[in-house]
């Protein structure tokens, strides 16, 4: 059983991580997601192709969200309880 | 509760003079916050078809009646968050420690949660007034697309709104009506969380649908291949905003 402003600072951190570490990923999927709309109106034959690579850029660019939505899950459960 | 200090201390103040002070807080923070992406968006999307015109002046008609109606769906999240701000004036609680950080949050998850909504659906309408400017023919196509794209780049702020409107009127249901600090950060965290984790999502969806949108006026007949592309792209940008939408739920109502 932690301090009421250690269980408070827990649950901030939390949505300081989640909140902010969800910025960079939205913005980065959204680019690939655009420039692959681009690739598709040049060359609609490669859609498949485009496609694929795009989801499997906006995977690695997620990894980012993932971590933060661990660590404010970490957070939650393991201190903020 | 714990019987620290911190919530013993909670117990001894009248918080009545602060949560008035917090009410008005987030309805500043909510309005002023909140007119930045809806305003910067706009502003783009008229730039880029006084742009398109100048290049194309007989398309001049059409490309003013698609660049009000663009702005206009930009418009929405500026609009969440003025009634956002009405509510959190207007609203009479009952004064406890919770109820400040609930309107911190309700004020933070709204105003932050706007920006990226409005500068996403104004990337989207600019890239469509150059793609009609381009090629005037296409105008039918791009402006179904450009709505279609705004109406997902909107979504964060919808998600923003929701947690807004369950914070700021959680009192109606018994909730947020004690004086425990520690659920007292955990409604503003959540409001903060909701509000930052949208501002990404708004504006990545905003930029797929921007090269959506240039992408059907540059090739017509590749529509639907470009929507399933915009759709699956912008669906997956906005996976981190319903993560914060998860976290935020879970600080509201498992703490």
């Amino acid at each position: 059983m932690e301090d009421a402003i250690v269980k408070a600072a827990a649950l901030l951190g939390a949505g300081l991580a989640m909140g902010f570490g969800a910025i960079g990923p939205g913005v980065g999927e959204g680019f690939a997601a655009g420039k692959a709309c681009e690739g598709v109106s040049r060359r609609p034959e490669e859609a498949s192709l485009l496609t694929r690579t795009m989801l499997i850029g906006q995977a690695v660019s997620e990894s980012t969200g993932i971590y933060s939505l661990v660590i404010a899950l970490l957070l939650i459960f393991l201190f903020g309880k | 509760m714990s019987g620290d200090w911190l919530s013993v201390a909670a117990q001894n103040i009248d918080w009545a003079p602060f949560m008035r002070m917090t009410q008005y807080l987030g309805a500043g923070l909510a309005m002023g916050l909140g007119a930045i992406g809806a305003g910067v968006g706009e502003g783009y999307n008229a730039a880029a078809t006084v742009d398109a015109i100048s290049r194309q002046p007989s398309a001049a008609g059409d490309l003013t009646r698609v660049m009000l109606v663009g702005q206009a769906v930009a418009e929405t999240s500026g609009i969440f968050a003025l009634v956002m701000a009405f509510v959190l004036i207007f609203l009479t609680p009952v004064p406890c420690a919770e109820a400040m950080g609930a309107f911190l949050g309700a004020g933070l998850a709204m105003g932050l949660g706007a920006v990226g909504s409005g500068v996403g659906a104004g990337v989207a309408g600019a890239r469509a007034a150059a793609g009609i400017g381009r090629n005037p023919r296409t105008r039918g196509h791009v402006t179904i697309m450009m709505l279609l794209g705004q109406g997902l780049a909107s979504s964060p702020a919808v998600f923003a709104l929701v947690i807004a409107v369950v914070l700021a009127f959680a009192q109606q249901f018994q909730k947020y009506v004690g004086n425990d600090p520690v659920a007292a950060v955990s409604a503003m965290s959540a409001g903060l969380c909701i509000g930052a984790g949208a501002i990404g999502p708004g504006f990545g969806a905003g930029v797929a649908a921007g090269g959506a949108c240039e992408g059907t006026a540059r090739r017509p007949e590749a529509n639907n291949q470009l929507m399933r592309v915009m759709l699956v792209g912008g669906a997956v940008s906005q996976s981190t905003c319903i993560y914060a939408f998860v976290i935020a739920f879970i600080l509201i109502f498992f703490i």
